[in-house]
């Protein structure tokens, strides 16, 4: 495969690779800064204009998209605590107390250097793990997806601002939520009180868009004056320039969380199963849990961008793996990917490394190079972004709203997405007020599935036994354990000094 | 903790919610014939000669982007919209969810104008009748033709202690993977595995990859699924192929035996997918005809054929479509119980 490692560098520098590699990530950022849009939503809109090109613009065009998204979400994420993509959803939880403070400039900054270096991690993973990867997708089965579900889930836990308890009521109120729907266990369909829409579940999408976008606008309606609260004078040169340097700084002198944030990304990425949405969220909670003078994570603490948004862009190289190697999607947009690959010609699958090893090559370039540049316009525009958070709140919030419902609509086409957005957007104003997290519903209901589904098939395979016996699960459950007991050896620790 | 809501901005809101609402309703539950492309040409007044079709088509397809039928879809709509008087556009709508239900409910919503046209599933999606899920009758689709056979095949995982037919009719338990019995390939094993006496447990999946990985691993013993899915498995030697269900032997597989020489020739009909576009119930006679000419030209196109590759391509007329369907419904009655 490395054999053609230049020749492939040269086809995508060839004109008219260029063109499309900035085309795609330019619609890439648009699409990840607008709530409901993400990667899976433009790389299917972007698939039928490629059906006439060539397989290595296709390529260029749509990873460059896909790549871009993990970024651009990231920027309404920080400015109005909306996530454009739900693997963006972690950054808003330090994001936006920046942005309250002034530093929406240097947080986006932040968040692109953090993007750019985690998607070349994830490229330079892919490239050393892609001749072993099929050893490591064939050892994770049924019994090791139910623990990393089950880790996932309690590090809900670790999330939960303020009142553990309450963390856990809005835990199990997303996992009840992931119940809804025909179950492929047992063939019953549940809750669905007749209603065709959720046959196949509650859809993840139109509930981020409400918990966050929408609730959040209601509240920017209800508040006075603008988004930062702090002091935003000063020469704008120096604000432009020092918001870019203040960035840099801050990923720079805290490359180890950097490159541990990566490789979670790039592991999560690598299990086909566990979406990629979860990435962010364990990126997150590993640097809560690793990091010196943790006080400050959720009120402002830069590395809280750092983690998630490294997290979210290696985890597309870590998702190319068991796509590449076994044609199973490592995450949604990989499915959508899977498809494009097979119009054009190119059969992901054991074969593939050996039939198109220039156009695998071609792809991890994309994934970088795309990554660079639109790290550069994001981090160039970031100043300018920085605006938005000084518009009177309620101009703000009107445009969100009407965004937020008109993107849930759009990813299906269906107008029940629209109003579940709605009342999820009540839901999440009032868990907001009543101190209840979000982001513990969120996580629950994106494994909720996976957890119930994974445990029926790993007791049909295997019985009970098998959680314990296979040596990946038995760590991974141990590591739950250790993770969850973690917050009470800490005040225990700090109760005896 | 108080809320600050005084009632002009309660009442901002609420005009907002709804303003946006009645106006997402309106775009969203009007009519599915204007694709994502919004071409608004006036409907001619009925006059004799009908200059159908004058406007694009959409051709909805309930299932996400990028599987097999999706691949197929986009492959055919060139040739299509090529052999169709006029050259109108085709616009391909994804419309997956409820298992393919909320699209063929689509199809049967749109108005009998012949501008609607759908992608179906066959038996998959007669399973939903015949259990009385869904309330529409697939016998009433304006059926277009049969435009791919999917032969399938049982494949072994390489570390299954079974190795033959017979070893899997005398073990007391074969764990197999499927995506259960709504869809096309769970019915065909659990139907297989009756016919031949294979004591069988199924594990779950929520698709033909996870299986093929889970039968990869050793998880599960067997997997049966389109040869088109699976082939190059067999040449990595991640699967073994054991029998395919072709009247003759398959030139891609020349070593695998038949299920005719296997004696069980009469799981031929039942295990097969059969991809089948049909259109909205009640369109006028001289529309359909001009649909399914223009279909059958595309399929027997030379540029598709290159195009698949040769893949899984047939043409079956209407008729065997709606036969079909009819064979499909009348299996799955007889295995209803167990659905």
């Amino acid at each position: 495969m490395y054999e053609s490692a230049l020749d492939s560098l040269i086809t995508l520098f060839t004109w008219p690779g260029p063109l499309y590699l900035v085309l795609g990530s330019l619609i890439g950022i648009l699409f990840g800064i607008l709530p409901g849009l993400g990667g899976p939503q433009v790389v299917a809109l972007l698939l039928p204009l490629t059906i006439g090109m060539d397989a290595s613009h296709a390529i260029i065009l749509l990873i460059g998209a896909m790549a871009a998204t993990a970024f651009g979400g990231s920027i309404p994420a920080i400015l109005i605590n909306t996530p454009g993509t739900a693997t963006n959803a972690a950054t808003c939880l330090d994001g936006f107390p920046l942005a309250r403070q002034g530093k929406a400039g240097m947080a986006i900054a932040t968040a692109g250097i953090s993007s750019a270096l985690g998607a070349i991690f994830g490229a330079i993973v892919l490239t050393l793990i892609l001749p072993m990867g099929r050893q490591i997708v064939l050892a994770m089965s049924f019994a090791e997806y139910f623990m990393m579900a089950v880790m996932g889930i309690a590090v809900i836990v670790l999330v939960s601002r303020g009142s553990i308890w309450k963390g856990i009521i809005a835990g199990l109120v997303g996992f009840m939520l992931s119940s809804v729907g025909y179950d492929p266990v047992t063939g019953i369909v549940r809750y669905t009180f007749g209603v065709n829409y959720l046959y196949e579940g509650v859809k993840l999408m139109p509930v981020l868009i409400g918990l966050f976008a929408i609730a959040e606008s209601i509240e920017l309606f209800i508040e006075k004056g603008k988004i930062t609260k702090g002091e935003v004078g000063g020469n704008p040169f120096r604000n432009y320039f020092g918001g870019i340097k203040d960035g840099f700084k801050a990923v720079f002198s805290n490359l180890s969380l950097l490159i541990r944030s990566s490789f979670v990304g790039v592991v999560i990425g690598v299990i086909p199963g566990v979406g990629g949405a979860v990435a962010n969220f364990m990126a997150y909670v590993q640097a809560q849990q690793t990091c010196k003078n943790n006080e400050n994570f959720g009120k402002g603490d830069i590395r809280g961008v750092i983690a998630p948004e490294s997290a979210n862009n290696s985890k597309d190289g870590g998702a190319l793996v068991p796509t590449l190697i076994f044609g199973i999607p490592g995450s949604i947009e990989m499915a959508v990917l899977l498809g494009a690959l097979t119009i054009h010609g190119i059969t992901p699958g054991p074969q593939l490394m050996l039939n198109n090893p220039s156009l695998i090559l071609i792809l991890i370039y994309t994934l970088v190079i795309g990554n660079i540049f639109v790290s550069t316009v994001g981090v160039l525009a970031a100043p300018l972004l920085f605006r938005v958070t000084t518009i009177p709140t309620t101009y703000v919030a009107a445009t969100v709203f009407t965004i937020a419902i008109i993107g849930a609509y759009a990813t299906d086409g269906i107008y029940y997405d629209a109003i579940v957005t709605v009342i999820f957007g009540i839901v999440g104003f009032t868990m907001k007020k009543l101190g209840f997290s979000r982001i513990a519903l969120v996580i629950a209901l994106m494994l909720g599935q996976l957890a119930q589904k994974s445990f029926h098939q790993a007791l049909i395979v295997g019985g009970p036994s098998i959680f314990f016996t296979r040596p990946i699960s038995l760590i991974l459950f141990i590591g739950t354990v250790v993770v969850l007991s973690l917050p009470f050896i800490q005040s225990r620790k700090k109760g005896e000094r | 903790m108080k809320i600050f809501l005084n009632s002009k901005k309660l009442v901002l809101i609420a005009s907002l919610v709804f303003l946006v609402l009645v106006v997402v309703v309106g775009c969203g539950g009007g009519n599915s014939n204007q694709g994502a492309d919004q071409s608004k040409v006036e409907q001619p007044a009925e006059t004799p000669k009908d200059n159908f079709p004058e406007k694009n088509i959409t051709w909805i397809l309930p299932v996400g982007v990028g599987g097999g039928f999706d691949v197929m879809a986009r492959t055919i709509q060139p040739y299509w919209e090529k052999h169709l008087p006029n050259n109108p556009s085709i616009v391909i709508r994804n419309m997956p969810g409820g298992e393919w239900s909320i699209g063929i409910n689509e199809v049967f919503r749109a108005d009998s104008d012949g501008y609607t046209v759908g992608f179906f599933n066959i038996p998959g999606n007669l399973t939903g009748q015949v259990t009385g899920r869904v309330n529409y009758d697939l016998e009433e689709i304006t059926w277009l033709g049969i435009v791919g056979e999917v032969p399938y095949v049982i494949a072994l995982s390489p570390r299954s202690k079974y190795k033959t037919l017979q070893d899997l009719q005398n073990a007391t338990q074969v764990k197999i993977a499927s995506e259960g019995l709504g869809s096309t390939a769970g019915l065909g094993v659990m139907i297989a595995a009756e016919t031949m006496g294979i004591n069988m447990i199924n594990v779950p999946v929520a698709g033909s990859s996870e299986a093929i990985t889970a039968a990869m691993r050793g998880d599960v013993d067997l997997v049966q699924y389109p040869i088109e899915s699976t082939i190059e498995y067999f040449k990595s030697g991640d699967l073994i192929p054991l029998l395919v269900y072709m009247a003759e032997r398959s030139p891609l597989l020349p070593d695998t035996p038949t299920i005719v020489e296997a004696g069980y020739e009469e799981l031929l009909s039942v295990v097969q997918l059969t991809r089948i576009v049909g259109a909205t119930p009640g369109i006028p006679k001289e529309r359909v005809e001009i649909l399914r000419k223009a279909l059958e030209d595309a399929v027997n196109d030379p540029g598709y054929r290159e195009a698949m590759g040769g893949r899984g391509i047939t043409y079956g007329s209407p008729e065997a479509a709606a036969r079909a369907i009819e064979d499909g419904l009348r299996l799955l009655e007889k295995y209803k119980a167990s659905l």
